[in-house]
């Protein structure tokens, strides 16, 4: 039975029902299937159509719509935006109450009339959803060995620095002080003293014995001139070679340097370069690496290179030949 | 014979030796401003280089800044940051601007007038100049009179040679690592 002969039969058994076609045909083209949610402001229910904001009709008295809710609704333009009066909420309910046919017809129906909406959605809570669980099993598996390996590695470095120190003095046996040998294992030290004249350290030269070079973090106080000359051979043995590496524009790498402060001065010449260990420097050494920034400026850098440098007496700090 | 700097001179350095210095700031400036791009002028470092294992007795900076200025004046501040290292800064209010360019005056008869007093007064054995000009040589002749030794020390560009035979000692500060280099802030994504 198509829609005349149904008109027809309905004339017959209730009389003129007092609508036309057009009319009728025209009330079911406002019948739509709309999802409301919070506006961006979060203060009104609404729900939107073809690109247009559609409100709740203020007039509409009936069932509350809330958030996230599906309703077959009539709608009207109102100047730029639609209103909106809903007949009935769809839901599951109304879905299992129906045979399969109709369930299909109706979710397709949905389907097409929010298809963007419902992809943007079901797009993000998919890749929420896989990323979170990859991340999950890539956490499991992969940081617990990254972190075993960052730890293998710090104390590789750290005995490799150890042993390098040691050779260069010479008295693999002797404790030195300020050197941590490892997190569980570390030296009582006395107090820092002042800087005095280190007459004391140096071994006579009748003994045989080779003076050691030892860092000092300069704690005298910066008005107060700390330059002293040690009485010590003038020439510099290679006990007092260091080794100094380029391997940057701007970096340095400096083999047994303790991390911390270091003053660092370069000649207008730009030929020089003397490093001093200070707490009041201004270049700092991490794991033997020295950036000093604009280096690569001042001295044009080419290839990785070791640079001459042993301590100089004059300066009282490594001396490298740029 | 001493040995300064690796050249040969007369003089031996004894640590109970008096020094002052004197440092013409703005003749030293001129002569490493293309460097301050990416170091900072260390006059703290220079004086100890200068003065090795001797005993400073006063350390003297000679400078000119403009009359009725702020006190954020960068002049200024730099002047006191000076005076808490320790220097004693004379800044002379005597730039003026002339024939197009400004021009200071007064600095360095300033200097000169200090030099010859406290050598006078016996305040100090060896004077250090740290200045190439030329005008300083008749003041240096003059505290050479009164007993004391001077030692100069300018840049080679700005180093005369009558200045350079009138001083007792003299440093060619273009070997002298005293210009300051850091390393780049954290802001700047240091990566070690």
């Amino acid at each position: 039975m198509d829609f005349m002969e149904f008109k027809k039969s309905m004339i017959d058994q209730f009389g003129d029902l007092g609508f036309t076609e057009e009319e009728l045909m025209s009330e079911v083209r406002r019948l739509k299937i709309l999802r409301f949610d919070l506006d961006k402001k979060g203060l009104n229910i609404v729900s939107q159509f073809e690109g247009t904001i559609v409100f709740i009709d203020p007039k509409y008295d009936g069932e509350q719509v809330n958030r996230g809710e599906i309703w077959l609704c009539s709608i009207r333009s109102v100047s730029t935006v639609y209103n909106a009066i809903p007949l009935r909420r769809i839901n599951a309910s109304i879905l299992m109450g129906l045979d399969e046919g109709m369930r299909r017809s109706i979710v397709d129906s949905l389907w097409k009339s929010n298809r963007v909406q419902f992809e943007e959605i079901f797009k993000e809570m998919y890749s929420e959803e896989v990323y979170a669980r990859a991340y999950a099993e890539a956490s499991e598996k992969y940081i617990s060995q990254i972190r075993e390996k960052d730890a293998r590695i710090t104390e590789l470095e750290r005995n490799l620095n150890q042993s390098m120190y040691m050779i260069r003095s010479r008295s693999p046996t002797e404790q030195q002080d300020g050197i941590q040998l490892r997190s569980d294992d570390v030296v009582e030290t006395e107090p820092e003293k002042p800087v005095e004249k280190p007459s004391s350290h140096v071994a006579s030269p009748s003994t045989g014995d080779a003076p050691v070079f030892q860092w000092r973090d300069g704690y005298v106080a910066p008005g107060v001139p700390e330059l002293r000359y040690w009485d010590e051979p003038r020439n510099s043995g290679p006990e007092y070679r260091f080794d100094i590496e380029r391997v940057a524009p701007d970096t340095l790498r400096c083999e047994g340097f303790p991390d911390g402060k270091y003053f660092v001065h370069i000649s207008p010449r730009k030929n020089i370069l003397v490093i001093r260990k200070h707490n009041f420097g201004s270049a700092l050494c991490i794991e033997g690496r020295m950036r000093l920034e604009g280096l690569g400026e001042l001295v044009p850098f080419t290839q990785k290179e070791m640079l001459v440098s042993e301590y100089n007496r004059k300066y009282d700090g490594v001396l490298v030949h740029l | 014979m001493g040995d300064s700097g690796g050249t040969l001179t007369l003089f031996s350095e004894h640590s109970y030796s008096r020094v002052m210095v004197f440092i013409d700031y703005r003749n030293i400036y001129e002569n490493i401003r293309l460097l301050e791009s990416n170091t900072r002028l260390d006059l703290f470092r220079l004086t100890q280089i200068l003065m090795g294992n001797r005993d400073l007795v006063g350390a003297y900076v000679f400078d000119a800044r403009m009359q009725f200025v702020t006190k954020d004046d960068a002049t200024i501040n730099m002047h006191n940051r000076l005076r808490e290292l320790g220097f004693r800064v004379i800044a002379r209010e005597s730039i003026e601007y002339r024939d197009g360019a400004y021009v200071q005056k007064e600095v360095d008869v300033s200097m000169a007038c200090e030099m010859l007093e406290h050598a006078l007064t016996n305040h100090f054995d060896i004077a250090i100049v740290v200045s190439g000009d030329r005008d300083f040589v008749p003041v240096i002749q003059k505290v050479q009179a009164a007993g004391k030794r001077v030692e100069v020390a300018a840049f080679s560009e700005s180093y005369n040679e009558e200045t350079k035979r009138a001083a007792d000692v003299y440093y060619m500060l273009d070997e002298l690592p005293f210009m300051s280099m850091s390393s780049p802030t954290c802001q700047q994504g240091v990566d070690y």
